[in-house]
């Protein structure tokens, strides 16, 4: 069998590539999630439409399956890791995106109304209100987004980019059921233990409130 | 009115119009001077402009026409957020920071002034002192374990920790009960009168508009239509709509609005002795005065801090040279900030028709009488010293 010449080594190679096409991607995806929330959420940007045409453009491709997107980033920009991680972070950004903006624009009002009525400059507004009481939301979708990247990075490896997917999928080819688990199984533990941390840092940043 | 009020203006607003862009008007040509010291309350039916003529004075609302002086200085030339830290924001229910402590609530503002560290912790210590919420108790708690009067009470404390000129309170007792709203309106207005401040105060209840204000500005459609102290709104209302507002036809509504201090008292030839004085002396004291409670004669009697002890009944065939403290008695009494319906229940429930007033020390403010009260019904209802009867 094809496996026994896949040594643990080889195993730990392509988990190590999977998760850095992860976190380059929701690292990249997120710094835009992050920006484009703060921005269409200022109360200068109420009623414009700009702000919302571009989250209108964003949300809808959340119905693109990530199998499509990357075949649509690879018709623009060819094969390989790059492309991978840039199908990626567009995945991974429609959630991160989505809570970044619920999470803003759900600070109560009158919380608002509060910290600006007692001479709050707009800046420690952000700072000091808007994105504490922001952050559960902002991590919940860093989660979400996470995890699904980790599933979807499997597929980046039919177009060269490495990672766990490239066993799962020789292995399906070629009908060797070990070799496929040899990279299923990290994937999945990859997954679920991704989810268990980031669930634990979420708690901690949420505090006692 | 009391005395900390001076006509010094604080606050005007000049001729104030606001447009929104949806092309809806909350405020007409609005004028109003808010006095140094006094808690001017604005008060109309709901979307008369009373919230967003509260918020234009911290520019939450920047006025379309018209200016505002805060101080004498135009406040559209001042830094916003500079402005606002001189005056106190408490508004309704949840406007409390749920991601900080209440010392760390009450802190926010000091904090924005720049004072340092040991500085701000004394400062928020103290304002929750003053709200009787020790630091100690409950400086860590979080806003979420608060009852919704505690929570008010943050609020004012985080209001008065900025050591604000003026305190601006959007109906900050709207959400409470009744019970826990009473209490709260008596501890600042028992708060006002220690730290004199300017306080604007929007509500819909006209009995809170009644009880706090030392003014009472009434608004309808976005202007102003009357402003006036409780007493002189009640008897010489503007107009049929102030009338109705404030139910100026039933004198047992408006007792429940009027103040003690608000209503004449006697203060002169009072039935008063020392605890020394006998009871031939403290009857030639009760003639001279002409008081009486129905048919029995009672005297006063103070101690040598001059706080009342309590009174005697003279009718009770001692000896004349005895001291009148032998019959000393608890005397019914009502606070000044109490409101007349409540002197009226204490007399009733008495059987007396003459009651003394004290301050917060028990001494002795004058006596209230029935008879000085059916003058005031009889002055409202001919409506005496009103510019123009409606």
């Amino acid at each position: 069998m094809y496996l026994e010449t896949v040594s643990a080594d080889v195993i730990l190679q392509l988990t190590l590539e999977h998760l850095q096409l992860v976190l380059s991607a929701c690292l990249a995806a997120f710094s835009v999630a992050l920006a484009a929330g703060i921005w269409v959420t200022r109360p200068s940007m109420r009623g414009r439409w700009v702000p919302r045409a571009v989250t209108q453009f964003l949300f809808l491709g959340q119905a693109v399956p990530s199998l499509a997107i990357i075949g649509l980033v690879m018709a623009l920009l060819g094969t390989g890791a790059a492309t991978a991680i840039f199908a990626l972070a567009l995945g991974s950004l429609v959630p991160m995106l989505r809570n970044v903006i619920a999470g803003l624009r759900g600070v109560p009002e009158p919380v608002l109304d509060a910290a600006r009525g007692n001479g709050m400059p707009p800046v420690t507004v952000f700072w000091k209100v808007e994105l504490p009481l922001a952050l559960p939301a902002i991590f919940a979708g860093i989660r979400t987004a996470v995890v699904i990247a980790v599933g979807t990075a499997a597929l980046s490896s039919q177009i060269g980019a490495g990672g766990l997917g490239s066993l799962i999928f020789t292995g399906m080819a070629m009908f060797d059921m070990p070799l496929m688990l040899a990279g299923a199984i990290p994937t999945a533990l990859l997954a679920v233990s991704a989810d268990k941390i980031l669930g634990l840092a979420e708690a901690r940043f949420r505090g006692k409130w | 009115m009391t005395n900390t009020v001076s006509r010094e203006t604080h606050i005007v607003l000049e001729n104030i119009w606001k447009r929104f862009d949806n092309g809806s008007v909350a405020v007409r040509n609005l004028s109003l001077d808010v006095f140094r010291g006094e808690t001017l309350v604005l008060i109309g039916p709901s979307g008369c402009g009373k919230t967003t003529t509260l918020r234009l004075v911290n520019r939450l609302v920047e006025p379309s026409e018209g200016r505002i002086l805060f101080d004498g200085e135009n406040t559209m030339d001042m830094n916003p957020d500079k402005l606002r830290q001189r005056m106190g924001y408490v508004i309704q229910g949840i406007g409390l920071f749920p991601h900080m402590t209440v010392e760390d609530n009450v802190s926010v503002v000091p904090k924005l002034k720049g004072l340092d560290g040991r500085t701000v912790k004394e400062t928020a210590a103290r304002c929750l002192d003053l709200v009787g919420l020790p630091v100690q108790a409950w400086g860590k708690r979080w806003p979420r374990e608060l009852s919704g009067g505690q929570r008010q009470r943050v609020g004012v404390a985080r209001a008065l920790a900025g050591d604000p000129e003026v305190i601006l309170m959007d109906e900050p007792f709207g959400a409470l009960d009744p019970l826990t709203r009473e209490v709260l309106q008596d501890e600042l207005l028992a708060l006002k009168e220690r730290l004199g401040k300017t306080i604007l105060f929007v509500t819909h209840d006209i009995h809170e508009a009644m009880k706090m204000g030392d003014r009472v500005a009434i608004m309808r459609g976005g202007e102003l239509v009357q402003a006036a102290e409780p007493l002189a709104l009640l008897s010489c209302p503007a107009d049929n709509f102030v009338a109705d507002f404030v139910g100026s036809d039933n004198h047992l509504a408006m007792f429940s609005f009027v103040k003690v201090k608000d209503v004449p008292l006697r203060t002169e030839n009072l039935p008063v002795v020392t605890a020394e004085a006998t009871f031939a002396e403290a009857r030639s004291v009760v003639e001279k005065s002409g008081v009486r409670y129905g048919r029995k004669r009672f005297v006063y009697i103070l101690d040598a801090e001059g706080r009342v002890m309590g009174y005697a009944d003279l009718e009770s065939g001692r000896n004349p040279s005895d001291p009148v403290r032998i019959a000393l008695k608890a005397a019914p009494s009502v606070a000044r900030e109490s409101s007349v319906h409540d002197a009226l229940l204490r007399m009733v429930e008495n059987g007396v028709i003459n009651l003394l007033v004290v301050d917060e020390n028990r001494r002795m403010k004058g006596l209230l009488t029935f008879g000085d009260l059916n003058g005031l019904i009889e002055s409202q209802r001919k409506g005496d010293g009103c510019i123009s009867k409606p």
